[in-house]
């Protein structure tokens, strides 16, 4: 299935595992079907696949493992369209396609040393996991981590059953907020948008980096409130979102203006995005 | 300004003289061994199909609805196709062998296919633009004459044209000047052409007369666009109120990007049969004026403004070809606004930038 | 995987879309592998009253009869197609809106006693529908395309873009500027594979509203054109005039 020098042709992979996110969301666990190809394949976190149904259409997808976590690897789908549709109505065993990995990914490097404020929402979480246990893995190289996480219901929030994890990690804190608890489900956190936790950062905008992914309506606010706060644009860094074909700067579809989001994004520092002639927000 | 000895001796290297006939004869041979497409008539309009009678050919177009790079970047490309079970059968061997000539490409259209190499070649080669763009002579047409939308002066793609081509043919008086632009053009001139003379002061005197007709041409080009500086002057006019005034007039119908030599953009598709198991992949031309180019799922849509639809063409063009290829993105063809109900026309958008521009905050 | 159950019904319409599915000689046969046609009365199939897995359906709604009826269908169908430019948005009978009820029916009818017609809606005026195949008639491949991705359960791939894209890869010449004349394509839903300026004629805007489809632009057009306000308003009230683009387009507020 696969071909090494045209860039449109999917490989097959193979779901090893899935994992129920929430009502309409899985992570699913995968393997190239080529074992050459499986161990060829080496990825950033922050980066993504294009995935592929044949028949049904092909979309870009953020990888949501770590690339040392397992001889896999892992994309959190919530079925928004057609590709992911077809997607999470697949079974363990079965197969699909997958081409990439694409895209810039999280300026892991270049960010060492500092400490790291991640700020998610809903399903944007996804290319931040990856980030988090990479910093797990490497936690001597980045200072203290903040991950505030905001999700619709308590039933929406990914990775539930990794928290504790995630808390275990040294000089660690997860925070988190939903917009509505509904009645009789218990939650012990913070009510109302993600950016009603920022009271509660304890990091110092000049020694942070911030890693954002989520809406942009959300990104929006959380990045005003931020600046307010004295942190730096340079130090923003969002994942943007935008309607790709190709994955490779060629189908002209994700363009932010002069940008191409899939090889110069996804991820962008908001210094870059509010320079653009196409402006964001 | 006049030539040097040295240029004038390799410019009469490169130039052959050709009779009505034996031109004919010329694509009559390339016809046994290549598909040519040309501009030919068909109904109240020229269009570039393929050529089966020399006479076809209209050797005076003003130009074309579609430009040739249609037969580079098809409007309709089928990626691979697909078997029930998940077997992709490889394209490799379907993208055209077939060696194929385009003739008859003025300059402009020519230096469009110059920006369409970039975009397909740059850090990911696209095979099937590349492969049939490997199989693809250019043999150029000097402009017979300069029509109200052409601004190509503006950006430097014409009348005179010094490279992109593999053959460039000037008619004049009752021949043919053809000069020679690449190793291949001249192989096939020599294997299938047969010069009407190749005496240097006949050859002189045929470029002196192209030279005539080509300064003609160029005065005649009087509305143009004023691209000094034009990168900056877009930065700085992101807000400019033209924009939301052009949203009153645009019909957002999408013609000036598929009528664009240089538009590119293109949205992949999965067709299948009544089998629903195969079927095949295509990519099909987009364009960034439509509603539905920048949305995503659920509903969100990153150009919902028409404003934004039109400036994202406008600067895609004019400013971030720059960024992303290091060329401009516009050779001034002109069929933007000729195929435009509307008459919404780059060179005034400029213009009006500039008589009033934002007043730039310190 | 079971055969999903169709059915096909007619409402207020000359059947022309019904019979669109009926002359896919090509198609129909591997069509009718896919799904159990069980209830299309133009084509003599009258075997059970449902419930459908997809209904599809024809006409505009015209009179409280046919409101009662099609609210029974949605029940009775899992997913409900709207089939041709009535049923999308009232089509040609909807012309009949621009008069008042009494005004027309004492037109045609002698006793108005048993007359009970209302305003000419599309079916989505009463009832929710999960798909739109415009045009005046449909076009056998949209219909297949709804059918097909019904079945592979995803969104149809039908782009509801201006006629002129695909006019211009035809490589027409533009009815407006090399014809001289008037088009509704600029602002009409392209999918017809531009049908009608592929023959010299112009668009007449069977297939309703384009994605953003600017209609006081193209109204003003087509005043520039020598054509008067009222030669506009009926362009635009011909298929879709119940259409808040179109009602902008022929002036209507």
């Amino acid at each position: 299935m696969s071909s090494s020098h045209n860039p449109y042709m999917p490989s097959l992979v193979k779901i090893i595992d899935i994992i129920e996110e929430t009502g309409d969301t899985k992570t699913i666990k995968l393997i190239f079907v080529d074992e050459q190809t499986q161990k060829n394949f080496s990825f950033k976190p922050g980066q993504f696949n294009m995935l592929t149904v044949l028949g049904v259409g092909e979309a870009p997808l953020s990888i949501s493992s770590a690339p040392g976590e397992g001889d896999y690897f892992s994309h959190t789908i919530r079925r928004v369209g057609n590709v992911t549709g077809a997607i999470t109505r697949l079974n363990v065993g079965d197969t699909f396609g997958a081409r990439g990995p694409y895209g810039n990914g999280w300026p892991l490097d270049k960010i060492k040393g500092r400490d790291i404020l991640i700020v998610a929402g809903g399903i944007g979480l996804a290319p931040l996991r990856s980030v988090i246990y990479y910093i797990k893995e490497n936690r001597d190289n980045y200072g203290k981590v903040e991950i505030l996480y905001g999700a619709r219901t308590p039933k929406d929030c990914l990775y539930r059953r990794e928290f504790d994890e995630w808390r275990e990690i040294p000089n660690t804190r997860l925070l988190l907020t939903v917009d509505n608890v509904p009645e009789g489900t218990k939650w012990e956190h913070d009510v109302g948008v993600v950016t009603l936790l920022f009271d509660k950062i304890s990091l110092n905008p000049s020694e942070t980096a911030v890693l954002m992914c989520g809406p942009e309506i959300m990104m929006k606010f959380a990045v005003h409130n931020l600046l307010e706060m004295g942190f730096k644009d340079k130090d923003i860094y969002l994942s943007m979102e935008r309607r790709m074909n190709c994955g490779i700067s060629k189908c002209g579809l994700c363009q932010i203006g002069p940008k191409f989001v899939c090889q110069d994004g996804p991820v962008f520092s908001y210094y870059e995005l509010r320079n653009l002639t196409e402006k964001i927000f | 300004m006049p030539l040097k000895n040295k240029e004038v001796s390799l410019l009469l290297e490169k130039s052959r003289l050709l009779s009505q006939s034996s031109m004919n004869d010329f694509i009559r041979n390339l016809s046994a061994s290549y598909e040519v497409y040309a501009p030919i008539k068909k109904g109240k309009q020229i269009v570039f199909e393929k050529v089966e009678n020399p006479g076809e050919i209209v050797w005076d177009y003003e130009t074309t609805q579609i430009s040739p790079k249609k037969f580079l970047h098809k409007p309709f490309e089928k990626l691979f196709s697909f078997e029930d079970g998940g077997k992709i059968i490889s394209e490799n061997e379907e993208i055209a062998e077939k060696k194929q000539i385009l003739l008859g490409l003025h300059p402009c259209d020519v230096r469009a296919v110059e920006i369409l190499d970039k975009v397909f070649s740059k850090r990911y080669e696209d095979p099937y633009y590349l492969k049939r763009r490997k199989n693809s002579i250019i043999i150029a047409l000097t402009c017979n004459d300069a029509h109200e939308t052409c601004y190509c002066t503006s950006f430097s793609t014409g009348p005179r044209i010094d490279r992109g081509y593999d053959i460039l043919i000037t008619p004049l008086v009752d021949n043919f000047l053809v000069e020679i632009g690449s190793p291949r053009g001249e192989e096939i001139l020599n294997q299938y052409g047969e010069a009407l003379s190749t005496d240097s002061s006949i050859l002189m005197e045929y470029h002196r007369l192209k030279n005539a007709k080509l300064e003609v041409i160029e005065n005649k080009i009087k509305n143009k666009m004023n691209t000094e500086n034009l990168p900056e002057l877009l930065e700085q006019n992101v807000n400019h109120p033209l924009w939301d005034n052009l949203k009153e007039e645009c019909l957002a119908c999408g013609s000036c990007t598929i009528v664009c030599p240089t538009c590119y953009c293109f949205t992949i598709v999965d067709k299948v049969d009544l089998t629903l198991k195969s079927g095949q992949r295509q990519r099909v031309w987009d364009s960034c004026m439509l509603l539905e180019f920048a949305e995503v799922a659920l509903g969100v849509n990153f150009r919902r403004e028409r404003a934004a639809r039109i400036k994202q063409r406008i600067y895609h063009k004019l400013y971030s070809f720059e960024h992303q290829f290091y060329i401009r993105g516009c050779v001034g063809c002109g069929r933007c606004i000729r195929y435009c109900i509307k008459k919404i026309d780059p060179r005034e958008i400029i213009a009006e930038i500039r008589r009033e521009p934002i007043e730039q905050q310190s | 995987m079971k055969k999903p159950s169709v059915g096909v019904f007619k409402f207020t319409s000359d059947g022309g879309c019904q019979l669109q599915i009926l002359n896919m000689e090509r198609e129909l046969f591997d069509l009718l592998n896919l799904i159990n046609i069980t209830y299309f009365p133009m084509a003599g199939v009258d075997s059970g009253e449902g419930p459908f897995d997809i209904g599809f359906v024809e006409g505009a709604v015209t009179s409280t009869d046919e409101i009662i009826r099609i609210k029974e269908i949605r029940e009775k169908c899992r997913i409900l197609v709207a089939l041709g430019a009535c049923a999308c948005y009232g089509g040609i009978a909807s012309i009949k809106n621009q008069k008042t009820q009494r005004e027309l029916e004492e037109k045609v009818y002698t006793d108005l006693t048993a007359v009970h017609s209302t305003k000419a809606f599309g079916i989505d005026q009463y009832v929710k529908v999960d798909a739109y195949v415009r045009g005046c008639p449909i076009d056998k491949n949209e219909f297949i395309e709804v059918v097909k991705s019904t079945l592979l359960q995803i969104k149809p791939n039908l782009r509801p873009h201006s006629v002129c894209v695909e006019c211009k890869l035809r490589e027409n010449p533009c009815i407006f500027l090399i014809e001289g004349e008037v088009c509704m394509g600029p602002v009409t839903s392209a999918g017809c594979g531009a049908l009608c300026p592929s023959r010299h004629r112009a668009c007449e805007g069977c297939r309703g509203p384009a994605s953003d489809p600017n209609t006081p632009s193209l109204a003003r057009t087509m005043l520039e054109y020598g054509l008067t306000p009222e030669e506009v308003r009926l362009k635009f009230i011909k298929y879709a005039g119940e259409t808040q683009a179109f009602k902008e387009g022929a002036g209507i507020k």
